[in-house]
């Protein structure tokens, strides 16, 4: 049995309380839900609630998963040298590296992937509505297609990053007397469903060069 | 109206009084301990190339990014060498902690800060199951996670008043109003969090055209980074399974937050979606993503269910009776004298007698 005042004080604390759960769940509903009106007026507001601790994002295989095989080959040559190796294919055994284990693999395949996510899409949001007006055949403004400064630096992060993994696989490959590679990005649409029993056939291949770059010596030393 | 309001206030009293979903956050705290161990674990041998001062995503791009997001990193204070070292073997030691219930809500706060901070050492690696991990972790050092299923209670447990595995501590006692009230609020939005997880990622499954087409699945599997080469092309060249596991898949996220509201359908739609990310886990090998999913699934179920599941286990693996039906009396013949665990069968008297045996 507790007093009136500590009753009272039960009362308000749970208000409170219920107050602050409805606030997170009102901002993690508008963060995480699709473009709407609501979020087009307060979707920064959640976010200033929930970023970066609360950050969330469940468009998990969704709205569409990739249906796509992604990958990047390398390939070196020795600066003053016309000498310029092979194509060294650095997925197939990042891919392996990460199925080696059962429960212990590395995430060594990530690199790739989500590096090459945030390179082709560093704003799904707008590669959806770019989509949809070419689909519509909408005249679309040339700007539309202009990254943001923040759109420019996660592309540029994740070149960084594959081209230190990249390094590291050609280093391995070539020897030290590399100092320049260049990742080839590879986009490989598999057999679409419909012809799913020659799943493992050779399909349409899409690729992109990205500029030579200085070998990233010395990572994970 | 007064009939409401009376209502409203054994609400209130119940939500100070009333520990709720002691075993449910108990299993969280272990599940997500051992997910965060796992990935240190998984990158122990490369861990200098993953996360290291010199690594794969380099330090300016780590420091830049942790300035962009007003965000922190212990990996952040010193780029030297030992500093990594140090604050890994640190962040094992936090998981165990985590695992093991040691240092309380402490221990649970401290494995936040070292999954957060090797997290953001490399964003890149992140999936689904980071992202609910570090969500939810804040909330559960906020609940009584560790008032069982804990080293302590597991010793606990052979003394005459313990409670039994899988058996919350007699509650409302040890656990004072305000601690108890601050642990069912944080409850709420655990689960609150979990449901809408899944309903969001279910619901945006249905505006992709390869769900709503019922072939997502095939894509999904045939990704090379996913596919599992005996196994994979087995499931996903089957056209009825992809189809049926496309929709089944769909339907069971976006409702699952319904059907566990369901006291009826709670438990079996609990085991389908264990099933469908057990099946992700084996498949796919996403296992981090799997294990922590699962945790939540148990979270869902709640503590009737689990302490039941645990008793199961324990009278069917360890061969001990259930403790449902324990009543600190056994007959003398039960005791089994080699059995290592024998004390946890035993009537306090019992226990007394082969203490005092024991004692020098």
């Amino acid at each position: 049995v507790i007093d009136r005042a500590a009753r009272w004080r039960r009362r308000t604390a749970t208000v409170i309380a219920s107050a602050l759960i409805t606030t997170y769940f009102a901002a993690v509903i508008v963060h995480v839900g699709p473009l709407n009106t609501v979020k087009i007026r307060h979707g920064d507001q959640a976010s200033r609630v929930l970023v970066p601790y609360f950050d969330q994002n469940w468009s998990l295989f969704a709205p569409d998963p990739i249906s796509s095989e992604r990958g990047i080959l390398v390939r070196g040559r020795e600066s003053g040298t016309a000498r310029v190796t092979e194509w060294l294919d650095v997925t197939s055994s990042a891919n392996s590296d990460s199925r080696s284990r059962v429960l212990l693999s590395p995430r060594t395949s990530r690199i790739i992937s989500n590096g090459l996510s945030m390179y082709l899409s560093p704003n799904p949001y707008r590669a959806l509505i770019i989509e949809k007006a070419t689909a519509e055949d909408l005249e679309i403004d040339e700007s539309a297609f202009e990254l943001t400064p923040e759109e420019e630096s996660f592309q540029s992060n994740a070149v960084e990053m594959m081209v230190r993994y990249a390094s590291t696989r050609a280093l391995v490959r070539w020897g030290s007397s590399i100092d320049e590679i260049q990742i080839r990005i590879v986009v490989h649409d598999f057999p679409a469903f419909s012809q799913r029993s020659q799943w493992g056939d050779v399909g349409s291949i899409r690729t992109e060069d990205l500029p030579w770059a200085d070998v990233a010596r010395g990572v994970g030393e | 109206m007064i009939d409401r309001l009376r209502s409203a206030d054994a609400l209130v009293s119940s939500l100070w009084e009333q520990p709720r979903g002691l075993v449910s956050t108990a299993a969280l705290r272990i599940g997500l301990g051992a997910v965060g161990l796992l990935y240190y674990l998984s990158h122990f041998l490369e861990r200098r190339f993953f996360f290291g001062p010199d690594g794969v995503w380099s330090w300016e791009v780590f420091r830049g990014l942790l300035s962009d997001t007003n965000s922190f990193s212990l990996y952040a204070l010193s780029q030297s060498l030992w500093w990594f070292e140090v604050l890994y073997f640190l962040g094992i030691a936090a998981a165990l902690a985590c695992i093991t219930g040691v240092g309380g809500r402490l221990g649970v706060a401290v494995h936040w800060v070292m999954l957060w901070s090797i997290y953001q050492r490399n964003p890149a690696l992140l999936d689904g199951g980071d992202n609910l991990a570090y969500v939810l972790l804040p909330f559960l050092a906020l609940t009584a996670s560790t008032r069982t299923l804990t080293l302590w209670t597991g010793r606990r447990r052979r003394q005459p008043d313990g409670v039994q595995l899988g058996r919350p501590v007699s509650t409302a006692a040890a656990l004072g109003p305000t601690a108890t009230f601050i642990h069912n609020m944080a409850l709420i939005v655990i689960i609150g969090q979990i449901c809408i997880v899944y309903l969001v990622s279910g619901l945006y499954k249905f505006g992709g055209e390869l769900w709503i087409n019922g072939t997502a699945l095939y894509y999904i599997l045939r990704t090379p980074e996913f596919m599992w080469d005996p196994v994979s092309p087995m499931v996903f060249t089957n056209g009825p399974i992809v189809t049926l596991g496309t929709y089944g898949a769909m339907f069971l996220l976006a409702f699952l937050p319904l059907l566990v509201l369901n006291r009826s359908t709670r438990a079996t739609a609990l085991f389908a979606v264990m099933g469908l990310h057990l099946s992700i886990a084996v498949l796919m090998g996403l296992w981090g993503f799997a294990l922590t999913m699962i945790v939540c699934d148990l979270v869902l179920l709640g503590d009737d269910h689990l302490i039941r599941m645990g008793a199961r286990i324990r009278s069917r693996v360890l061969g001990q009776d259930e403790p449902d039906t324990w009543q600190g009396e056994e007959p003398e013949q039960v005791v089994p004298v080699l059995a290592p665990d024998a004390g946890a069968t035993m009537s306090p008297e019992q226990h007394d007698a082969q203490t005092l045996e024991r004692a020098p």
